[in-house]
């Protein structure tokens, strides 16, 4: 009797594992254990789109018909590689004879924010019904962090007619990814559709509105007195109960920023803090091309694994929708026996104020350089150069053709273009 | 004009959105594969939601790639 193999974790990594799998007639028996009660499903439309529809890759039946169990709402609590055995919240112990880790992130909180009912990150299923609601039921929403998930959640807002002030500590939205040049523009974007944009700035403190206030409705003007400010140092209070509203940001630079709701995207963690113990490192699984860990028939890829920068050599975690996708394919190649599809250029997407933005490469510390259209058009594309290469293209509203042409001219040497005389 | 489309494997990541706009024309296994028709509109809806690029689109009568 084989055990097959067990996935932990029922995202996108998970899903392109089987699929490829199956896809290539293996029928070894595949468990997919998610935390969350919801079939593997679809994360990029959460942000992108007002009330997400059915997101879930696939129905129930496809999954039956090929004989993927799936135990879902169950975490897994502990792996011992030894007698290859995961240990789940049900105090269940399920075999492996193959481990994929592909339990993804947790959104990374903000200690001033802690506690409150209306702030929270966006990540999951639950997340999005809950802000959908939350938007619904007007605004003003502040967002804090103007990376993908804050600036596609704001423009989505905005669009709705909510009132979104998005605060960034960095001195730019995208600062991680993006250029100055870029950002800019999308910053500009983000403002002519009435999303005030706030950068350079933190939130020092979470000003709370009165008990009892937070069920929907702001606090009223005249009731905002009888608040009190919390400051960042504050410890939790313990034992307490009542539900606490957050009415109001006080930044660094001294803005009050009003809010009825506060949605945090700061960035994530690896989920993998039940990996103690194991061998493998809870901050982040450390994996090969193949996406193979130090521990035999172990296997992560997603958020949960950590890969070597091709730039600084440093372990990383996670990235974005089209590398856990990659990864997980590799990790089935992997099992198949077969060589991993050649890993193309990191990319990723984005939908903002029906702008589709993309980029292929890796545009940081590069010098943007504009090689069609123009930004005020919002209709353009960067080169990025790095010591005479293009290393990245930024795409925005441009064709399909314009985004493989793109990927073609990767890493040739650039020639300048000489301007008219 | 009839328009054919055809998916460039290498560059296809997946990502399903053709299966979403055309969903008689694609099917996603590995990767996209094309299984059928669309009227044109959808042919072009389903490439340009393609966040990958991987969708061609050909002019049936011409032979001609089409952009979309």
């Amino acid at each position: 009797m084989t055990s097959g193999l067990l996935i932990v974790g029922g995202g996108l990594a998970a899903q392109r594992c089987c699929e490829v799998l199956r896809a290539a007639g293996d029928d070894r028996p595949i468990t997919i254990v998610g935390a969350e009660p919801v079939r593997p499903y679809d994360r990029p439309p959460l942000s992108k789109t007002v009330p997400a529809g059915d997101v879930c890759f696939r129905p129930a039946e496809w999954y039956a018909e090929r004989a993927i169990e799936l135990r879902l709402g169950l975490a897994a609590c502990g792996l011992e590689p030894g007698r290859r055995v995961v240990a789940l919240a049900d105090g269940s112990r399920l075999p492996y004879d193959q481990l994929l880790i592909a339990c993804g992130a947790t959104p990374r909180e903000l200690p001033a924010l802690g506690g409150f009912a209306n702030v929270q990150a966006l990540r999951t299923l639950a997340d999005a019904a809950r802000l959908a609601s939350a938007l619904a039921g007007g605004g003003p929403l502040a967002v804090v962090g103007a990376g993908l998930i804050g600036l596609e959640a704001a423009a989505t807002a905005a669009r709705m007619g909510v009132e979104v002030t998005v605060i960034e500590a960095a001195p730019r939205p995208l600062a991680g990814i993006l250029g100055p040049r870029a950002a800019a523009w999308l910053t500009a974007l983000h403002r002519a559709c009435g999303v005030v944009v706030r950068t350079g700035t933190t939130v020092a403190a979470a000003r709370e509105g009165r008990a009892g206030a937070w069920a929907g409705r702001a606090v009223a003007p005249e009731e905002s007195g009888a608040t009190n400010v919390r400051r960042l140092a504050e410890p939790e209070e313990s034992g307490a109960t009542r539900v606490r509203h957050v009415e109001a940001l006080e930044l660094s630079d001294g803005t009050r920023v009003a809010c009825a709701h506060v949605l945090v995207g700061v960035g994530v963690r690896p989920a993998t803090g039940w990996l103690a113990g194991s061998g493998l490192d809870p901050a982040g699984v450390l994996v090969d091309e193949a996406g193979r860990t130090a521990l035999p028939g172990v296997f992560a890829a997603g958020d949960a694994a950590c890969r070597p920068d091709p730039r600084t050599g440093r372990p990383v975690a996670g990235g974005h929708w089209e590398s856990a996708s990659r990864e997980g394919a590799a990790v089935a190649a992997a099992l198949l026996g077969r060589p991993a599809r050649p890993a193309g250029p990191p990319s990723f997407w984005s939908d903002q104020h029906g702008i589709r933005l993309q980029c292929v490469g890796d545009p940081r510390d590069a010098e943007e350089v504009l090689a069609h259209g123009d930004l005020a058009g919002d209709c353009f594309e960067l080169d990025h150069l790095r010591d005479g290469r293009i290393t990245a293209v930024l795409l925005a509203g441009r064709p399909p053709s314009a985004l493989r042409a793109a990927r073609a001219r990767l890493h040739v040497p650039h020639i300048p273009v000489r301007s008219a005389a | 004009m009839t328009l054919i489309a055809s998916i460039d494997t290498d560059a296809c990541l997946a990502h399903g959105d053709c299966v979403e706009v055309a969903p008689q024309a694609f099917r996603v296994d590995d990767v996209a594969v094309v299984t059928g028709e669309t009227t044109d509109e959808r042919m072009l809806a389903a490439a340009r939601a393609c966040p990958a690029g991987a969708i061609l689109l050909y002019d049936a009568d011409t032979g001609a790639e089409v952009d979309a």
